[in-house]
C-alpha cells in the first residue's frame, strides 16, 4: 500500500504511466512461481533491477530498461523520464498461453467477492512529520484498507443462489478472508484455529459470528456477521457482507498490528465483471494450495 | 460482605438457576446481541475503497502477457510493479 499512498498518488506519475506505459502488477511469489508461459516471461524480469520487488520497465521481449524501488514520486518520474528516452520498440514473436497453471486459474462461472478490511481503531498516532514521505507512508499503513477476492465455485455459488451456504465455501471464508490484511499478505487459519464458526444462512440474511485462536492465543479475531444474499434466476445478484470484532496479534508479513485487542471489520461485496482487477488472483491462492478445496 | 448481601446474592443466584437458561447465565464469554441491519449498513459503505484513488485511474493488466500483447500494439514500454504478493490487491 506505501506505493499507492506516495508515488502512485502522484499526478505526474500517474498521468504518465497512463499516457505513455503499458502497466501491470505481479506479485514475484505469485505470477513468478507459475508454471506456464505467464511464469516463464513472468521470471525474466523479477531480480532483474536488483531486489524481487519494484518498478520496472521493460520491452516485449523482457528485456529491462528501468528499474526503480523508491517511494518518492519524484524518483520515479526520474526513472520513467529516463525508460522513456531509452525505450525503443522491439519486434518480439507471440508467445502462445494456451496451458495455463491450473492453480491460478479462476473457477469457470464461479462468483468474485471483493473484500476490505479496516483496523477501526488502536494504532497510535502518526509520529512521522507531516509533509514527509514518511509521514505519507505511516499514515497509509495505520488506515489502509486491506483488499482482497473470495472466489467462489460454480457449485458453491448455485448452492448460495438455492439459499444455503456450502461448508466448502464457509470454511474458505473463515479460514482466508477473516484476517488482518491492513499491513501486507496475512496468515490464514487452519482449521484446528476455528474454535467456533456458526454461520448460518437464512431468508437471504447470513448471520453469525465466529472465534478464530492460535494454539498459543497470540492471534485471533473474535466477530459477529451480518450478510444479505440475492439471487434472481439462480444466480446470486447480491452478496453484501459486514464482520466486525476484536482481532489480536499479527502475521509473520503483517508487523505493526496495534497493541492488544483492537477492533477489525471486514467487508464482502459481490464484484462486477467488468471490475478491471476482476480477474486479479486472491493472495490466498498462492499462498494456501487447498484454497478452493 | 453482610448477611443481608449474602442473602440477595444467594436469592439472586437462586432466581438465575431457576429462570434463566443455564447457557446465558454461566456463559464463559458474555452474551453478543450480533451485529444490527443499521451497524451493517454503515460499515459495509465506510469500508468500500474511495472512489477517486488516482491509482485505480491506471489502466493495469494484471497478467503480463496481456500487457506485453497490448504493449506491441501500442508500442510503449511496459510498467511492471512487482511486490510481494499481489500489489494490485493486497494492503
Amino acid at each position: 500500500m506505501a506505493f499507492r499512498a506516495t508515488a502512485f498518488n502522484d499526478a505526474k506519475v500517474v498521468e504518465m504511466l497512463r499516457s505513455q506505459f503499458v502497466c501491470v502488477g505481479i506479485a514475484h511469489n505469485g505470477a513468478g512461481r507459475r508454471k506456464d508461459a505467464e511464469g516463464d516471461f513472468a521470471r525474466k524480469i523479477i531480480g532483474k533491477g536488483g531486489t524481487l520487488q519494484g518498478l520496472h520497465v521493460i520491452n516485449t521481449r523482457g528485456e529491462l530498461i528501468g528499474y526503480v524501488y523508491d517511494f518518492r514520486p519524484e524518483s520515479v518520474l526520474a526513472m520513467l523520464q529516463r525508460a522513456l528516452k531509452k525505450f525503443e520498440p522491439v519486434d518480439a514473436p507471440a508467445i502462445e498461453f494456451k496451458e495455463k497453471d491450473r492453480h491460478f486459474v479462476m473457477p469457470e462461472n464461479g462468483l468474485v467477492v471483493a473484500t476490505t478490511a479496516k483496523v477501526l481503531a488502536g494504532h497510535d498516532p502518526v509520529k512521522a512529520t507531516r509533509g514527509t514521505i514518511q509521514y505519507d507512508m505511516e499514515t497509509a499503513w495505520k488506515s489502509s484498507l486491506g483488499r482482497e477476492h473470495l472466489w467462489v465455485r460454480e457449485d458453491e455459488a448455485q448452492a448460495l443462489a438455492g439459499g444455503k451456504l456450502p461448508r466448502s465455501l464457509e470454511l474458505r471464508l473463515v479460514r482466508y478472508h477473516l484476517v488482518d490484511n491492513t499491513r501486507g499478505t496475512p496468515t490464514g487459519w487452519t482449521e484446528k484455529e476455528i474454535k467456533k464458526a456458526h454461520l448460518k444462512l437464512h431468508d437471504g440474511r447470513l448471520t453469525g459470528s465466529v472465534h478464530l485462536e492460535t494454539k498459543d492465543g497470540s492471534r485471533g479475531y473474535q466477530a459477529e456477521l451480518l450478510g444479505i444474499l440475492e439471487a434472481r434466476d439462480g444466480k446470486v445478484t447480491r452478496f453484501d457482507m459486514v464482520v466486525q470484532g476484536q482481532f489480536w496479534g499479527q502475521g509473520a508479513y503483517t508487523p505493526g498490528a496495534p497493541r492488544g485487542r483492537f477492533p477489525l471489520a471486514i467487508a464482502f461485496r459481490l464484484l462486477d465483471a467488468r471490475d478491471p482487477l476482476y480477474h486479479l488472483v486472491p493472495d490466498a491462492v498462492r499462498c494456501y494450495p487447498d484454497y478452493l478445496r | 460482605m453482610t448477611s443481608t448481601r449474602l442473602v440477595a446474592a444467594a436469592l439472586a443466584g437462586a432466581a438465575c438457576i431457576s429462570l434463566c437458561p443455564v447457557a446465558s447465565c454461566f456463559a464463559q464469554e458474555p452474551a453478543r446481541a450480533g451485529l444490527t441491519l443499521a451497524e451493517f449498513e454503515k460499515l459495509h459503505k465506510e469500508l468500500q475503497p474511495p472512489r477517486d484513488e488516482p491509482w485505480r485511474t491506471i489502466p493495469w493488466h494484471v497478467s503480463i502477457l496481456a500487457g506485453r500483447e497490448a504493449a506491441a500494439r501500442a508500442r510503449k514500454p511496459i510498467f511492471v510493479w512487482v511486490a510481494s504478493g499481489e500489489p494490485l490487491g493486497c494492503g
